[in-house]
C-alpha cells in the first residue's frame, strides 16, 4: 500500500485539462508574477467592467467555466461583463511558469495575494483601463481576497462575492485535526496530487472514505457533471498551500478583525446549507464582521426556497447553480456598477491591444 | 437495548410534571433532567435516557402541558424550582431542540443553577429565513393546536415537518398558542441566549443539517470548546436532522458521556 501510495505520489502532475469552449473569442494569458513565478488569465471579453474570478483550493478555473451550461464567466459575459477566470500559481493552466518549468511547492496563500491576485489585478486594471474591478471567489478564492485586502487594502474592488469561503477557524472539528495530522504524508511529495486521484476515480460515483459528501450534494451534481468536474477541475495542492491552511487552526482566524472592519467594498457573502468544507458558521462572520455599509448574506439551501441544500462545489458548478446562484452574483455587481461611467479606456473584444508574447490566444 | 421501565412519579402535581424516568438502582447523587419540549412527546427522549441511564446518571424529565407552556414561567420559575429538588445531588440540565432553548435561557438568567447543561439541537440565535419569515406570518389559532394540523402543512411544495424536523419527524402533541407564538418569534430573529460566559459548564451539540438550529444558531454563543458538530466532519455515518440528533445514537450518546464526565469531576 504504501509502494502503491509512493507510485501515485512519483507521478506528480497529471496532464492538465485545456480551457472550455465555452467562448469563442476568450483569450488565455500566462502572466509572470514578480517572485517569479506564473499565473493564468482565462478571459472572456466584452464591453462592461471586468470581474475577476477565482477558484478555490484543489481547484482551477474550469471550476467556474465547466460547460456553458454551468459557467459563471458565460452568465457574466452575456451580462455584458468581461470575465476574467484567474488559475493561481500551480493550478490548471498555471502548472508551469514562463519557462516551462512545473510549479509544484515553495508558496504558501499568502504568495497567492501578494503576487498571483497583485499581478491579476495590476494587468487587468492595465488592459481594460478601469480603476476597480469586480471579484468573485470561491473558497480558497476569497479567503485570498481577504488577504489581499490585509496587504493592499480594498480599493481597487468595486463589488466583492466571497463564495463558501471560512473566515472563521476556531474549533476544529475532528475532521480537520485528522487532515492536519495527515498533511505529514505530504513530506514525501512537494503536492498532493489530487488530480491524479481525480481522475483516477472519476469513473465511480462514491469517493473513497465518502470525500464525495463532504464535497457536494448528490441531488445537484449529476453523476455525468461529477465525472466531469473530476477529469477537469481539480489540480494538486502544494506542500506549503496545505501547511498555510493548516495553521489557521492555530490562529483561529483567516485575517485579524480589524481587516474585516475596514472592509468597505460592498459584500455579497454565500454560503451552502450543506457545505462541509466550509459550514455556514464558518462563513458568515465574514458578513456580520464586515465593515462594508452595503452587505448581503444568502444561505443557498432549501430553507431559503433553493432547489437543494447547496454543498462546497454544487455552489459553483452545480446543476441548478446557472438558475439560482449565478443570477445573484450577477445581479449584485448590476447593481452595483453604472455601466454609463465605465473609463472610455476600456477596450472593447474588437480593439484591444496584439497579444503580448505569453499570450495564447484560444 | 437493555431492558429498563419507566417509572414514572409525579412529584409535583401541577403545572409542570417532574418525573423519575430511570431505573432504580443508580447513584441518586448524579441527577439528569431533561427539559422536554412542550409539544413534543416524551416517547422521543427514551435513547437519550437509556443513554444517560447507561452512564449512570439518574435521569428525570420535565414535561410542560398545555397549561404550563409559558417560556418565561417555564425559565424563571418552574426549572428553578424542579431543579430545588435535586439539592442534595449534583446535577446536569439537558434539553433538545426548544426544551434546550428554555434550558439555556434559564442558565443564562441565573434563575437556574445546575452543575452543568448539554443541549442538543437547540438554537440560541436565530437569522431570518424565508421559511421562517412565512412561519411568522401564519394565524395562530385561539384554541390549543393538534399535531394533526401541522401533518399536511407545505411550503414550497415540502412538508413543513419534514424541512423542519426531518423525513422521520419526531412525534408530536398539543401545544398552547402562546407556546407556538413563541417558537414563531424565536425563529425569526427574536431570540439572543449568550452562554459563552456562563457559570457552569457547557456542551452544545449542533449538524449542519439541523434546520432548527444548525451550528451558525449555537456556535457564536457558546465557548470554542463547547461546540460539538455531529455529522460527516465528526466522521458520523449520518448527517443528522433535528429528529436524528435525539433518535439516532451519536449525539444522545455524546451528551451522556460528556455529562456523566462532568458530573464525575464535580464529586
Amino acid at each position: 500500500m504504501i509502494l502503491s501510495l509512493l507510485a501515485i505520489l512519483a507521478c506528480g502532475h497529471a496532464p492538465l485539462a485545456p480551457p472550455g469552449e465555452q467562448c469563442d473569442n476568450s483569450e488565455d494569458t500566462l502572466l509572470a508574477t514578480e517572485d517569479g513565478a506564473a499565473i493564468h488569465l482565462h478571459r472572456h471579453p466584452a464591453n462592461g467592467p471586468p470581474v475577476l474570478v477565482v477558484h478555490g483550493i484543489s481547484s482551477n478555473h474550469r471550476c467556474w467555466d465547466l460547460t456553458k451550461d454551468r459557467s459563471l464567466a458565460v452568465a457574466l459575459n452575456q451580462a455584458g461583463y468581461d470575465a476574467w477566470l484567474l488559475d493561481l500559481r500551480g493550478h490548471g493552466m498555471a502548472h508551469k511558469d514562463i519557462d516551462g518549468h512545473n510549479q509544484r511547492d515553495g508558496w504558501t496563500i499568502g504568495h497567492y495575494a501578494r503576487y498571483d491576485l497583485n499581478t491579476a489585478i495590476e494587468h487587468i486594471k492595465t488592459q481594460t483601463g478601469v480603476d476597480r474591478l469586480g471579484y468573485v471567489g470561491h473558497s480558497m478564492g476569497g479567503m485570498v481576497a481577504l488577504l489581499y485586502v490585509e496587504m493592499f487594502g480594498d480599493t481597487n474592488f468595486s463589488a466583492m462575492v466571497s463564495v463558501a469561503a471560512p473566515v472563521d477557524f476556531a474549533s476544529p472539528d475532528p475532521l480537520s485535526k485528522w487532515a492536519q495530522r495527515s498533511t505529514t504524508l505530504t513530506l514525501l511529495s512537494p503536492n498532493v496530487p489530487t488530480a491524479r486521484m481525480a481522475r483516477l476515480f472519476s469513473r465511480f460515483q462514491d469517493l473513497p472514505l465518502r470525500v464525495d459528501d463532504l464535497l457536494w450534494s448528490h441531488t445537484n451534481v449529476s453523476p455525468e457533471a461529477q465525472a466531469m468536474l473530476m477529469k477537469t477541475v481539480v489540480s494538486p495542492i502544494s506542500r506549503g498551500e496545505l501547511s498555510s491552511i493548516n495553521d489557521l487552526w492555530a490562529s483561529r482566524q483567516l485575517v485579524a478583525s480589524d481587516v474585516l472592519s475596514g472592509l468597505t467594498t460592498p459584500l455579497l457573502v454565500l454560503s451552502g446549507k450543506a457545505d462541509r468544507i466550509a459550514p455556514p458558521d464558518r462563513v458568515r462572520p465574514l458578513y456580520e464582521n464586515a465593515g462594508s455599509e452595503d452587505k448581503t448574506y444568502v444561505l443557498a439551501g432549501r430553507i431559503n426556497g433553493f432547489q437543494h441544500d447547496y454543498g462546497h462545489v454544487d455552489l459553483a458548478v452545480g446543476d441548478a447553480a446557472s438558475g439560482e446562484i449565478y443570477p445573484l452574483i450577477v445581479d449584485w455587481f448590476d447593481g452595483h456598477w453604472n455601466f454609463e461611467s465605465i473609463n472610455t479606456r476600456h477596450a472593447s473584444p474588437d480593439d484591444h491591444e496584439p497579444s503580448p508574447p505569453d499570450t495564447v490566444p484560444h | 437495548m437493555t431492558i429498563w421501565f419507566i417509572l414514572t412519579s409525579i412529584v409535583v402535581a401541577a403545572p409542570y410534571e417532574l418525573s423519575d424516568e430511570g431505573r432504580t438502582f443508580h447513584d441518586p447523587d448524579k441527577a439528569a433532567l431533561i427539559v422536554v419540549t412542550p409539544g413534543v412527546k416524551r416517547d422521543n427522549y427514551s435513547l437519550l435516557i437509556d443513554k444517560l441511564e447507561r452512564e449512570g446518571l439518574d435521569a428525570w424529565s420535565i414535561r410542560f402541558p398545555i397549561e404550563a407552556q409559558d417560556a418565561s414561567l417555564i425559565t424563571s420559575i418552574w426549572i428553578p424550582a424542579a431543579l430545588e429538588e435535586f439539592d442534595t445531588q449534583v446535577t446536569v440540565l439537558v434539553g433538545h431542540g426548544f426544551g434546550g432553548t428554555l434550558a439555556a435561557e434559564a442558565v443564562a438568567l441565573g434563575t437556574a443553577s445546575p452543575n452543568a447543561l448539554a443541549i442538543l439541537g437547540s438554537p440560541l440565535i436565530t437569522h431570518p429565513t424565508k421559511l421562517s419569515d412565512w412561519v411568522a406570518k401564519q394565524p395562530i389559532p385561539i384554541d390549543p393546536i393538534s399535531p394533526d394540523m401541522f401533518e399536511d402543512i407545505t411550503w414550497e411544495d415540502k412538508l413543513l415537518t419534514a424541512l423542519l424536523l426531518g423525513e422521520e419527524s419526531l412525534t408530536l402533541e398539543v401545544m398552547s398558542p402562546q407556546w407556538v407564538s413563541t417558537i414563531q418569534s424565536w425563529m425569526t430573529g427574536q431570540l439572543n441566549i449568550d452562554l459563552t460566559e456562563a457559570s457552569c459548564p457547557i456542551w452544545a451539540g449542533s449538524s449542519g443539517m439541523d434546520n432548527i438550529a444548525p451550528p451558525e444558531w449555537v456556535r457564536p454563543k457558546v465557548a470554542p470548546s463547547s461546540f460539538i458538530r455531529f455529522g460527516y466532519l465528526r466522521m458520523n455515518r449520518v448527517e443528522p436532522d433535528h429528529s436524528q440528533l435525539l433518535t439516532d445514537s451519536p449525539a444522545p450518546r455524546a451528551l451522556s458521556k460528556w455529562s456523566a464526565a462532568q458530573l464525575e469531576d464535580i464529586q
